[in-house]
């Protein structure tokens, strides 16, 4: 093998200049963001369906929910809206702190008018590490949905089905309400 | 055209010998020149983990390193050392600490004149870490913030962990004294394989360096000072 033969390698302020080269190369660090892509903690995916012909999806007119004692309405879907005129399907935070979320459920159509229901949403909590840049996603499991009982009784949900118990994923529908 | 052929194949072999014979003619004083090498043992330490311990809060690190003259251009070489590494994301907060031992083989590129004894040199290196993990305290990623989120701390340790790595070393070792050298290099890993805490994941490995969330690559630098223990001529 051939070796290195140059007289300018010879120099001391040679090896001095490549000393300082290697030291500078070594400065510049990647960066981490939390991009979009990465993994969030997942919404509840809620589809409206109608209560005398299950398979078909029956919008809800003029629909907002809002978590138990907030002021502002939830985000509905990934645009931020917190109204929707016909609603069939509605993706919504649970809250990663405690092991349930209570919501209401706002209608108001010409027929029926306004109506809340609550509706009390209980699982169990899993953590997950996404990335050192977006920190930790909840899974959420063992999903189980229940209708308070109100007085006067007059509800505009009759009835709630989980599809998939495990929230951790948009692209499922994991509960399906009848109306 | 067959007699251009054999004229310019014989034109090209004559080429060739006198190329030959230069090249014997350049190399014949060079070798009666050769001066004997000196043998020895290196050992010196990191000044690069010494400094960024002094200058980076967050680092606490020390690490010896040494190499052993096999031949004309091989050496051995290793180092050893141990690091802890207390960083906070702005949703992660995590310390590891460790040791980790490397060894492997430097190889002199640069032809040294007279008594001269520098290198310019590539190396490999296999790398074996020893570590434990704490994650300090977490909070979540999520779309919207309709919901109030809330931090975990945790202040969940894991001990026992391990990593092996290959790296690849590019540098230079340069007498400025007699038997005292300088030494710095920069280094790129590749992480061959590793035990992973529960739940979370290596974000530092001692003698790795930092990880990255996509990829197990990784890359670092040293600079330090050697002193050689002679031991023979040859």
């Amino acid at each position: 093998m051939r070796k290195w033969p140059s007289p300018i390698l010879m120099n001391k302020s040679f090896f001095f200049v490549l000393f300082i080269l290697l030291l500078a190369s070594s400065g510049c660090e990647r960066d981490d963001l939390c991009t979009p892509d990465q993994e969030t903690s997942s919404r509840m995916v809620v589809v409206f369906k109608d209560l005398l012909s299950p398979d078909t999806v029956k919008p809800v007119e003029n629909l907002r929910v809002r978590v138990l004692g907030a002021s502002e309405y939830a985000p509905l879907d990934f645009e931020g809206s917190t109204s929707l005129e016909m609603a069939d399907t509605i993706y919504i935070p649970l809250r990663n702190f405690d092991d349930r979320t209570i919501y209401d459920f706002e209608t108001d159509n010409q027929e029926d008018g306004f109506n809340i229901d609550r509706l009390n949403f209980s699982y169990t909590r899993e953590d997950e590490f996404v990335s050192r840049a977006c920190g930790f996603k909840v899974n959420y499991n063992d999903l189980q949905p229940r209708r308070q009982d109100e007085i006067p009784n007059q509800p505009w949900i009759f009835e709630i089905e989980v599809l998939d118990s495990t929230v951790n994923n948009r692209n499922e529908v994991h509960v399906e309400i009848f109306h | 055209m067959k007699c251009m052929l054999r004229f310019f194949t014989s034109l090209l072999i004559l080429s060739g010998l006198s190329l030959c014979s230069a090249q014997q003619e350049a190399e014949q004083p060079v070798d009666s020149l050769r001066t004997q090498k000196k043998y020895g043992l290196r050992v010196g330490i990191d000044a690069a983990s010494l400094a960024r311990t002094v200058l980076d809060d967050r680092y606490t690190g020390f690490q010896i390193m040494g190499d052993y003259r096999f031949t004309d251009d091989i050496y051995f070489a290793a180092e050893l050392g141990n690091e802890s590494f207390d960083e906070s994301y702005e949703r992660v907060d995590f310390e590891t600490s460790g040791s980790f031992l490397k060894g492997g083989i430097d190889y002199n590129f640069y032809d040294n004149w007279l008594e001269m004894d520098n290198m310019i040199y590539a190396g490999a290196r296999i790398g074996y870490a020893n570590m434990s993990q704490t994650l300090k305290r977490y909070s979540y990623n999520t779309d919207n913030t309709y919901l109030p989120s809330r931090n975990v701390f945790i202040n969940q340790e894991t001990t026992g962990l391990s990593a092996v790595w290959f790296e690849l070393h590019a540098g230079i070792k340069v007498e400025v004294l007699n038997n005292l050298y300088l030494v710095a290099n920069i280094q790129l890993r590749r992480m061959i394989t590793e035990s992973i805490p529960d739940g979370f994941d290596n974000l530092y490995v001692p003698g790795f360096g930092r990880t990255y969330d996509n990829g197990n690559v990784g890359s670092g630098y040293s600079y330090g000072i050697l002193y050689r223990i002679p031991l023979y001529k040859k």
